[in-house]
């Protein structure tokens, strides 16, 4: 066990539980509870926004992508970037508006029909379970690498530390987490780039010359390689990327924590100048990797492949620049950046659960604030406790395919209903509830015959839908339906809101 | 404190300038990917002659850099459209 890493995080373990006990003298309300009272500020929630999008994934696995295969990293790494112009433009503002606790009550804002808000909470409850069992089992997996903590121990804590966070300190300790954690992933990947820039004397070039002058494909990392497969692959892939974040209900979610609409545009502005920043400094640490680890013996194992994968790229280059400390305080940023995530969809559940399904659908006609917060802490224990149990079941088995499941279906079905509800008055609530129904299981099946899950788990040789992704068909028909089923008409239509 | 007292719809012209900006971003982050796979070996031509840093690097940065602009110019524009919406709001009602 790295006895560096261990401490870091657990001072940053102990800095949570300590803003946890803050949140739970200030949680008052219900508002309180799910929107953090919407007294969040708009630089706040914005580094929040993008530690929710800077997560381990997009430190250790795009490190690990430039150091394999140069270029690809930067194709790769403008999927953290490449949703926000949607989010910034299209909803910050109308979100704000028109919602006040969840995604379903903007559409219902829009669209009165019980059945809307049905659809709504059925595929949010979908895309959080099974991004939520993604993260974990990762989770699991890499506290496992890196600090040598079992994998089952390491999910069972990093369980009951998210399910702490949400119960007593709600948004604001949600948040407040992701901000922490925020704040250190930055700080770490700016030491990080800066030490390699000073390692070369500040000469960029001479940081790409000599990466070029290690890597075995030579001036190929300059070139794109080999993570695009083909024109309908990568028109999926980035139909996905541009638009899947827009209809994560964990993420849309924070835009009912601050208090204007003007600071949700500028929360999303300053996620993307955090995003912005992180994808120049990667190329600087993907490269300087490539320079600097190449041909190294101390991180390489017998057969030259990188000691413990690929994905300990970001690691190994911190160790060689920063020693022990750096390599702790990245190792403990890591773990802190799962936990923080994982929150935040275990809030945005719950939510789901207690306030879409239970206060609005089965308690219509009026309950307490106190019955709603007791039902929607109840809910974060039963979900939390449902996906710590899922994660530890499909431990052994390749999961990547579920959050390309959740992101298929926030952009198949969850963002055309949203973005038609907010942009066209003629769509009806049938309209609404049949396209994004047809959206979701477009998406599914798609999924299951594509090479995720028919080839990857099922063991078939060749898929039936040729495409990782979906939303190449499963989008336009959520679009087709909806506009189709709402010209037919004669049911409830939009409210017209002025 | 909540603004959802204030108006629930943006204006006509904002919604045209919010699906156009949208759409911009997405033709030219569309257009970078499948440039990878049409046109790989111009991607790969260096920015200068012996240089060592590629064109698909640059553009790729350089869609950073739109992005980034565009937001900013975007929230600046909306602020100077609320500030304006506001003013005419207080003197309509002094008018009165």
């Amino acid at each position: 066990m790295n006895t560096t890493a261990f401490i870091i995080f657990a001072l940053f373990v102990l800095l949570t539980l300590v803003i946890t006990t803050f949140a739970a003298r200030q949680m008052k309300s219900r508002s309180d509870f799910y929107t953090a009272g919407s007294n969040i500020t708009g630089f706040q929630n914005g580094l929040a926004f993008a530690g929710d999008f800077l997560s381990a994934a997009a430190l250790l696995g795009v490190a690990g992508l430039y150091y394999q295969a140069g270029l690809d990293g930067l194709f790769y790494g403008l999927g953290a970037l490449i949703g926000w112009p949607a989010l910034l433009f299209l909803l910050a503002d109308r979100l704000r508006r028109l919602g006040k606790f969840t995604l379903s009550d903007v559409l219902s804002a829009k669209l009165s029909h019980p059945g809307v808000r049905i659809f709504s909470a059925s595929a949010n409850l979908i895309v959080l379970v099974f991004y939520m069992i993604s993260q974990v089992v990762a989770a699991g997996l890499l506290v496992d690498l890196l600090l040598g903590i079992d994998f089952t121990a390491a999910t069972l804590l990093v369980g009951i530390l998210m399910i702490t966070y949400v119960v007593f300190g709600g948004m604001v300790a949600t948040t407040w987490v992701q901000i922490t954690k925020a704040a250190m992933l930055i700080f770490s990947t700016v030491v990080l780039a800066f030490l390699v820039l000073m390692h070369f004397d500040f000469d960029i070039q001479s940081i790409f010359s000599q990466a070029i002058e290690k890597h075995p494909s030579g001036e190929g990392i300059m070139a794109p390689g080999g993570l695009m497969t083909g024109t309908g692959a990568a028109i999926s892939l980035g139909l996905t990327l541009l638009f899947g974040p827009a209809g994560l209900p964990h993420i849309l979610m924070r835009f009912f924590t601050v208090p204007t609409a003007a600071e949700a545009r500028k929360s999303a502005l300053i996620a993307i100048l955090f995003i912005g920043m992180f994808c120049f400094l990667m190329v600087i640490i993907g490269y300087g990797a490539i320079a600097l680890l190449t041909g190294d013996p101390n991180y390489l194992d017998a057969d030259g492949n990188m000691i413990g994968g690929g994905n300990m790229v970001a690691l190994h280059l911190s160790n060689a620049l920063g020693g022990n400390i750096l390599l702790g305080f990245m190792s403990a940023v890591t773990f802190a950046t799962i936990l923080a995530v994982v929150a935040g969809i275990t809030l945005a559940a719950a939510a789901t659960v207690s306030h879409d399904i239970y206060a609005t659908l089965l308690k219509s006609d009026g309950q307490s604030e106190k019955q709603e917060l007791l039902v929607s802490r109840v809910a974060a224990v039963v979900f939390g406790g449902i996906c710590i149990c899922l994660s530890l079941m499909f431990q052994h088995q390749n999961v990547t395919f579920l959050s390309v499941f959740a992101f298929a279906i926030a952009a198949s079905a969850t963002f055309p209903v949203l973005v038609m509800s907010l942009f066209w008055d003629k769509l009806t609530a049938y309209g609404a509830i049949w396209g994004g129904s047809v959206g979701l299981v477009v998406a599914l099946v798609g999924l299951i015959l594509g090479p995720s899950i028919w080839v990857a788990v099922l063991g078939f040789e060749t898929p039936i839908f040729p495409y990782q992704y979906p939303t190449i068909v499963a989008m336009p028909s959520t679009f087709i339906v909806a506009w189709l089923v709402s010209k037919l008409g004669g049911v409830p239509a939009a409210k017209a809101l002025a | 404190m909540s603004d959802n007292n204030l108006p629930k719809e943006q204006p006509p012209e904002s919604t045209r300038l919010d699906i156009l900006a949208t759409l911009a971003i997405a033709v030219l982050y569309m257009a970078y990917t499948l440039s990878a796979i049409w046109a790989p070996d111009w991607l790969a031509s260096p920015v200068f002659a012996g240089g060592p840093i590629s064109l698909g690097l640059v553009l790729g940065l350089l869609l950073v850099v739109v992005i980034v602009i565009s937001a900013l110019a975007y929230d600046g524009l909306r602020r100077r459209q609320e500030k304006a919406a506001a003013l005419k709001s207080d003197l309509e009602g002094g008018a009165k």
